[in-house]
């Protein structure tokens, strides 16, 4: 296939994805504050936790270079609306858009619709509507379109190497984000014990929920939710499918996809990186993380994940060997 | 769909009745679900001048343009008698010049046309097509007569529009359908498939076909996408493509992948920054070369453009007689020429009732409409014809029957004219129909999609 067509597909994946795990991410996070706020009559409570935020969006600079204090509602609408931050919820839909419009000829009609679908919708939507009593609904409006999205592009575009590409958007995408929220929240493990404090135990919660983890977890780790449980079942469960292992793992399958459909064994690329992080890992016990590991571990993570991303740059869209 | 005297035409008697039974709000709830069915498809075209290429519908019209079979079979005679003329005509400048030679045409006309491509003279095309893909404008004037308006035979656009038209008009008004016998257009996209297949290079067994676009912000990108979907080939830009070795690849995740056919959106001066316009990005360098050497095969070839000059359309009708030995079949525009002195002064005589055209612009940009102009605008427009006689041409104006049409809450008729598409593969061949387009405007003869045209699904009614 088209290199272009195959990095547009890739990002595609990738703004997709992004746009829901922001929407999902913002609305916990507004809801844990404004909880917060009320239940201790504080009205600086959750600001830190909105900062935290921020910075898990990678806006944290971005975002102070144009407002001042972080409130409510120039935080939403900076995050969802505001077409300057290329990682607004809208800024997220109307690029993914871009690019399947670029490559129509190659996804689904049904993705197209559904992408198209979803971009005109931001379209009705005004800063005042939205800010009033609108953001819970537009966030869930968003995750749907996210996931009917990739319902339909399962259902309706070959597997071949197109989706694989499109996969590999998506799962780095969400390994990211996890492992991102997972490190915001690292410092806070250690002195967070047994949860004896309401605050902290709201804040372990609405962490799960960040993530659409908190049923899966209360399923899988019978208990109750416990901070040290909570962050190894983020990083390290083998089933949920926003856990940093389960991404990982899924990035290495959908690349090691990619080269034996093309024919090619490769003895280094993003394909080895993949490898070598899921099964890091697969085999790493949440035990070695304790004392204070699990924030370098997290960082070496994430910083693998962007290895694995510009190889896949670098090796399938910016390729110019000949074919024999 | 009404003859003389507002009877209803035969042939729609059918449709007539069901649109009878519609009120206005029946109208405009279908035209609403129609409208909204093209957003959601994203059938729109780009709109230029605007930076952030702004995406717009093109306006629907409900009512089908209705074409009787006896006179489609005209117009389709017509028109693949018009293309074979062309085509040899093309095969005929760019070799022998034959035409020239014995006077047909005047030499100055042709190797001054801003059309033909010198760099084309001996080239051999495959199977000696070049007007694989063409667009010939047909009318019919207010006293039935078929003409041809203009021919388009470099890269026609607007096939796209009459498969969604279709498709659309099927999904939201499916009930025009009972009692008629519509003739398809659906397989257009097989067809052109074929067409491609047939003109790939002698030795590629499998020929790897794409389609060339300019990008997403090219006003047909709609269309480009469309018809790669439709025949499943990709959609390269000119970045994808580089050549080597005078053989052409595109760049793939696998490396890079050897192209046998192109059909190409892109306009002969930017296909190639070596061998044309040196400021182009679109094109690709090298890519004139692979063509010369029979690598490669351009769709449609290089070099059309002095085929559907403006000012050489005044002379087709001569052609078919000279290439064919045939009357046309279908006629055309009385046409005036600056460059001929009994036609200037006719110009000069009757400037109030002709309309004026720059031969090298189309899409209705660089036109003076006589009737509709002042004494001032013709004097200037003149003199500008005087200084570039080449550039120029006049026609007499024409009245366009008209079509019923659903404007501002009623049916009232609209100026139309018919794009058929024809491909000239094994043979030349035509889906039955084509692009209606249709003039929104009250009394405007202008149907042009950038100047605020319209459209309708055209039926092509009886067995074939």
């Amino acid at each position: 296939m088209l290199s272009r067509v195959a990095e547009s597909v890739y990002w595609m994946g990738r703004y997709v994805e992004r746009a829901e795990n922001t929407a999902r991410l913002l609305d916990v996070s507004l809801r844990f504050t404004r909880e917060l706020a009320a239940s201790y009559h504080d009205g600086s409570g959750g600001d830190s936790d909105l900062r935290l935020m921020l910075q898990v969006l990678g806006a944290e600079e971005r975002y102070a270079a144009h407002h001042g204090r972080i409130a409510e509602p120039e935080l939403a609408a900076f995050v969802i609306l505001d077409p300057d931050n290329p990682d607004s919820v809208v800024s997220c839909i109307s690029t993914a858009r871009d690019n399947a419009r670029a490559v129509r000829e190659s996804i689904s009609t049904e993705m197209w619709e559904e992408l198209n679908r979803a971009y005109l919708a931001l379209h009705r939507v005004t800063p005042s509507l939205l800010l009033i009593d609108g953001i819970h609904d537009f966030c869930r409006q968003i995750r749907l379109a996210s996931q009917l999205f990739q319902g339909v592009t399962d259902a309706t575009m070959p597997h071949d190497e197109p989706w694989h590409f499109l996969q590999t958007g998506i799962h780095l995408e969400r390994a990211g984000m996890t492992a991102r929220i997972l490190a915001s929240r690292a410092g806070h493990l250690e002195q967070a014990g047994m949860l004896v404090r309401p605050e902290e135990a709201h804040r372990w919660f609405s962490l799960l929920r960040s993530v659409s983890a908190y049923e899966a977890y209360l399923r899988l780790r019978p208990g109750g939710v416990q901070p040290v449980g909570v962050a190894e079942f983020l990083l390290l469960s083998r089933d949920f499918p926003r856990s940093v292992a389960f991404g990982v793992q899924r990035v290495f399958g959908e690349i090691e996809a990619i080269d034996r459909i093309l024919g090619i064994n490769r003895r280094q690329g993003p394909g080895n990186t993949a490898g070598a992080l899921a099964a890091r890992l697969r085999y790493t016990s949440f035990d070695d993380l304790a004392g204070g590991a699990l924030l370098p571990f997290l960082t070496a993570v994430l910083q693998q994940l962007d290895q694995i991303g510009n190889g896949v740059r670098r090796v399938y869209f910016e390729s110019a060997v000949v074919a024999g | 769909m009404f003859g003389a005297g507002g009877a209803v035409h035969p042939g729609c008697a059918a449709l007539h009745a069901v649109f009878d039974g519609w009120d206005e709000a029946e109208f405009e709830r279908r035209m609403a679900r129609a409208n909204a069915t093209f957003q959601q498809l994203g059938i729109t075209f780009t709109v230029y001048g605007d930076s952030r290429g702004a995406e717009r519908l093109i306006p629907f019209d409900p009512i089908p343009r209705v074409i009787p079979g006896p006179e489609w079979a005209t117009i389709e005679a017509g028109i693949r008698q018009r293309i074979r003329a062309l085509n040899l005509f093309l095969h005929d400048v760019y070799h022998e010049r034959r035409v020239l030679a014995d006077g047909v045409i005047p030499t100055a006309l042709v190797l001054g046309g801003a059309g033909y491509q010198r760099h084309m003279a001996g080239v051999d095309v495959p199977r000696g097509i070049y007007t694989h893909i063409s667009g010939i404008d047909v009318i019919r004037d207010v006293d039935g007569r078929l003409l041809v308006l203009e021919d388009n035979v470099r890269t026609p656009s607007g096939i796209s529009y009459v498969l969604e038209n279709r498709d659309v008009t099927t999904r939201i008004m499916p009930d025009l359908f009972a009692g008629t016998t519509v003739r398809p257009v659906t397989h257009y996209p097989e067809l052109l498939l074929s067409t491609l297949r047939h003109v790939a290079p002698a030795g590629a067994r499998d020929p790897v076909i794409v389609i060339l676009t300019p990008g997403v912000f090219n006003s047909a990108y709609f269309e480009h996408s469309f018809l790669a979907r439709r025949m499943g080939v990709p959609l390269v830009e000119g970045r994808d493509l580089t050549v080597r070795d005078g053989r052409v690849y595109m760049r793939t995740t696998r490396g890079q992948e050897r192209v046998d056919v192109i059909y190409r959106r892109i306009d002969d001066d930017i296909l190639d920054p070596l061998a044309f316009r040196t400021d182009s990005i679109l094109g690709v360098p090298g890519l004139f070369f692979a063509y010369r050497s029979g690598n490669v095969t351009l769709v449609n070839a290089i070099g059309n453009g002095i085929a559907d000059d403006k000012v050489i359309y005044r002379f087709v009708p001569d052609l078919i007689r000279y290439y064919l030995g045939e009357e046309p079949v279908l006629g055309q525009v009385e046409t005036y020429l600056p460059l001929v002195p009994e036609d200037m002064h006719f110009i000069e005589q009757h400037a109030g009732d002709l309309v004026f055209k720059s031969a090298n612009e189309s899409g209705g940009y660089g036109m003076l409409i006589g009737p509709q102009s002042t004494r001032d605008q013709r004097d200037s427009y003149l003199a500008r014809m005087r200084a570039n006689p080449r550039g120029y041409l006049a026609q007499r104006t024409i009245s366009l029957s008209r079509a019923p049409c659903w404007v501002d809450g009623g049916i009232e008729g609209r100026h139309v004219d018919l794009r058929p598409f024809a491909l000239y593969g094994e043979d030349v061949v035509l889906i039955p129909g084509g692009l209606t387009r249709v003039a929104l405007t009250r009394g405007s003869l202008v149907v042009n999609s950038s100047q605020g045209g319209g459209t309708k699904d055209t039926w092509v009614t009886g067995n074939g």
